[in-house]
């Protein structure tokens, strides 16, 4: 071996006349020898196709033996007295070995061979393609070529989110989405967990998603736990017996909320779309503004939910220790298709420049989130912003920084209120973002403060305890 | 996975028959006493396991792309990944003939999708498969199950009625199907070379098979098997029929090129002609499986 390189010689014949250890290996698991024909197909091929045309070739190459697969980049060089080979990059993995024809139980995944599971297949746009019972139950048609959120109503998990949205919007795979499916009219529907592998094409451009629906034995059981019981007090006769003040009111008119959003923006961007054909451009132009709209509603009902958990009796944050750079890069990497859309450029702080803190990971990620949304918002395309961040003694520190119109004095001294929208009206916020960031920040014993003049941008910074 | 395939088929043409026996029973039988027409099932079934994949093939994207962030200067600093880009639609759809080209690609997945078992594993269905090859496997099946039969003479007539059935109710694949739809779709586009050169740089071989297929007139299938087969001149020459640039060929070339298995297929008929005395012939194996009346299988 040379430098990394594995190095081989065949002559003329096709005879593989010299060979390093690991080329020689493999020539013998694949049940040929030193002095013998070279036995890997796809390598001997190669090597026939180099002297019939006699030119340099390099060619990615895969083998396998019984038990890994070898993944390799080969150049052949080709001479007179035959070819000479260097294969570099050579990669070994495990095999993954294909069940032949056996019992289905037997080759399913532990949760796939459950009665009643699925595996279900979407493209890009959520459009199913594949729908297909494990167990050969049969299953209504009509589902080919719908949409997920059309044929499955998506249930938020206990933070509210959807994973397969989560999901669908950073192109990765996702578990535990909660879905029902109305399998026969009149009937309780089924509830199922989902769970999605992205597929990627060769661009890593998102071609859809395939995975595996199993159903759930005892749905309230996978609920965000037990709900405490309360003693009854306000009785809204509007909305069952549930108290306005109990939490789980407010978790009902969240969930209620949900659904029927979720399925009117799916609506309105297939009709925007024109998914199912051509429709007049304004038509869509108005299903484009219902979907937005929607949109709009559903982060209300976000921040309201946020709002209730965080003006509740008790709520604390978790005291861990947290990288405030680090969740800052997190924060960017999630909005960067909203910069990118604006051409606005944004300075993270370096990577080898940790700033530790004391808090919860998710609700910094939620309040960095929420600053970096708003500077991108109502900052101008083509700008820029910055993340810094310093430590002093016992506190540590980020600043977003924009370029953007900037605060008042007075704008400032509401800035952190409840419904605050600056005097702003397009439907870009519910108003409450910075209420609550500020919340969670004094709940994770720490500050959230607005420094600002008009014209000079905006600097909003997030202190916390030091780590 | 060979023998999944040729399981799964087997069992599967197996249902379309009034067998006395379970449907994997016959299956069963030829994997421990040997397949009758090996012959003839194996090169279908390792096209199709070499199509599975070479489809599955999915070389590693070419570099993470990262948002330029800025700094102090150094070109490293701060970068980090962008979220992976929306998804390369085959077309915007925009006009009529772009809503009908995702359309139809639509379809052609739904149709590419059945072509699994439900646990993701490759299918050949018997729809896909050539006349000549789907009858001889009908008649090796119902003369396998025969041999179990305890009064073979007196059953065999209606076996074999069973066996003209199942092969005179043979249509047009789904797949098939598909693939035509998608081709005549793609014509109605403008551009229609760009598109198949992006599918191509996607590795899109779904559509590209799909319009080779429809092209040159064979199954999907079958061109999928002969593109795995067949030599570059060849390949270029199919490639030429939807107008694809050679620059967009060489892709397909490389991509073929790490079939690990291509050189095995290199006797494979290119076209699928239908045979036309397809008929004539299954009639007489049909009245030769009903004078041979008992255990008729070698």
């Amino acid at each position: 071996m040379t430098g990394g390189r594995i190095l081989g010689r065949i002559d003329p014949g096709g005879i593989l006349v010299s060979a390093d250890p690991a080329l020689l290996r493999l020539q013998e698991r694949a049940g040929g020898r030193l002095g013998g024909p070279l036995m890997l197909p796809q390598l001997a091929r190669l090597a026939a196709l180099s002297m019939r045309l006699e030119r340099d070739i390099t060619r990615s190459m895969m083998a396998a033996d019984d038990h890994s697969d070898i993944s390799a980049i080969v150049s052949i060089v080709p001479d007179d007295g035959g070819v000479s080979l260097s294969i570099r990059d050579w990669r070994t993995e495990p095999a993954v070995l294909e069940p032949a024809f056996v019992e289905p139980a037997a080759s399913a995944p532990v949760d796939a061979a459950e009665p009643g599971a699925l595996r279900w297949e979407s493209d890009q746009q959520l459009r199913l393609v594949l729908l297909q019972p494990t167990d050969g139950a049969p299953l209504a048609t009509g589902w080919q070529g719908r949409s997920v959120s059309e044929v499955f109503e998506l249930e938020p998990d206990a933070q509210g989110r959807f994973a397969l949205l989560l999901g669908l919007g950073d192109n990765r795979n996702f578990d535990g989405q909660r879905v029902r499916l109305a399998a026969v009219p009149g009937e309780e529907p089924v509830v199922m967990q989902m769970d999605g592998t992205a597929l990627l094409d060769v661009g890593g451009g998102f071609s859809g998603f395939r995975g595996w629906l199993t159903p759930i034995a005892d749905p309230e059981e996978h609920e965000s736990g037990p709900i405490p019981s309360v003693e009854p007090m306000i009785v809204d006769p509007a909305f069952g017996a549930l108290p306005l003040s109990d939490p789980r009111f407010g978790r009902r008119i969240d969930g209620a909320l949900r659904g029927p959003l979720s399925r009117i923006i799916a609506s309105a961007e297939t009709i925007s779309g024109q998914f199912e054909g051509p429709i007049r451009a304004d038509y869509a132009r108005y299903a484009a503004d219902i979907a937005h709209a929607g949109r709009h509603l559903l982060g209300l009902i976000d921040d309201l939910a946020d709002l209730q958990s965080i003006e509740r009796p008790g709520f604390h944050a978790a005291r861990e220790p947290v990288d405030l750079a680090d969740v800052a890069r997190r924060a960017v990497g999630l909005l960067a298709m909203k910069a990118d859309e604006k051409q606005i450029r944004i300075d993270v702080p370096d990577q080898d420049e940790p700033l530790p803190a004391i808090g919860e990971f998710r609700r910094v990620l939620q309040v960095l989130l929420n600053l970096i949304g708003n500077a991108i918002r109502y900052s101008p395309e083509g700008s820029m912003i910055w993340i810094r961040g310093e430590s002093m003694g016992d506190t540590v520190s980020i600043t977003v920084a924009d370029q953007g119109q900037g605060l008042s004095p007075d704008q400032q001294a509401v800035a952190f209120e409840k419904f605050e929208r600056l005097g702003r009206t397009d439907s870009g916020g519910s108003g409450l973002g910075l209420y609550i960031a500020r919340r969670l920040a004094r709940v994770m014993d720490g500050e959230l403060s607005v420094d600002s003049a008009p014209g000079q941008g905006a600097r909003f910074t997030l202190r916390l305890p030091a780590g | 996975m060979a023998l999944g395939i040729s399981g799964r088929l087997i069992t599967r043409m197996a249902t379309m028959l009034p067998l006395v026996g379970q449907p994997a029973a016959i299956w069963a039988a030829w994997e421990t006493g040997g397949v009758p027409s090996a012959g003839i099932l194996a090169p279908v079934i390792l096209a199709r396991l070499e199509e599975y994949r070479w489809r599955r093939m999915v070389p590693a994207p070419i570099a993470e792309p990262t948002l330029a962030l800025f700094g102090a200067g150094d070109g490293e600093r701060g970068t980090i990944p962008l979220p992976r880009p929306a998804a390369a639609e085959l077309v915007e759809p925009d006009s009529p003939a772009q809503v009908a080209v995702d359309m139809a690609y639509l379809a052609l997945r739904i149709a590419d999708a059945q072509r699994s078992d439900p646990f993701g594993m490759p299918e050949l269905l018997p729809e896909e498969l050539s006349m000549p090859v789907h009858r001889a496997l009908l008649l090796d099946i119902a003369a396998q199950d025969l041999a179990l039969a305890k009064d073979p003479a007196a059953r065999a007539p209606q076996v074999a009625a069973a066996v003209e059935a199942a092969l005179g109710a043979t249509r047009l694949s789904g797949i098939d199907s598909a693939a035509l739809s998608f081709a005549r779709s793609i014509d109605t586009v403008e551009d229609s070379t760009g598109l198949l050169c992006a599918a191509v740089a996607r590795h899109d071989w779904l559509a590209i098979v799909a319009v080779l297929a429809a092209k040159n007139q064979i199954g999907f299938s079958m061109m999928a098997a002969s593109l795995v087969a067949a030599d570059e001149a060849a390949i270029v020459a199919a490639c030429a029929a939807i107008n694809l640039p050679r620059s967009a060929v060489g892709p397909l070339l490389d991509a073929l090129a790490e079939v690990p298995a291509r050189p095995l297929f290199r006797s494979l008929p290119i076209t699928d002609a239908a045979d036309a005395s397809m008929a004539q012939e299954m009639t007489l194996r049909a009245a030769a499986l009903r004078n041979r009346g008992e255990g008729t299988h070698p």
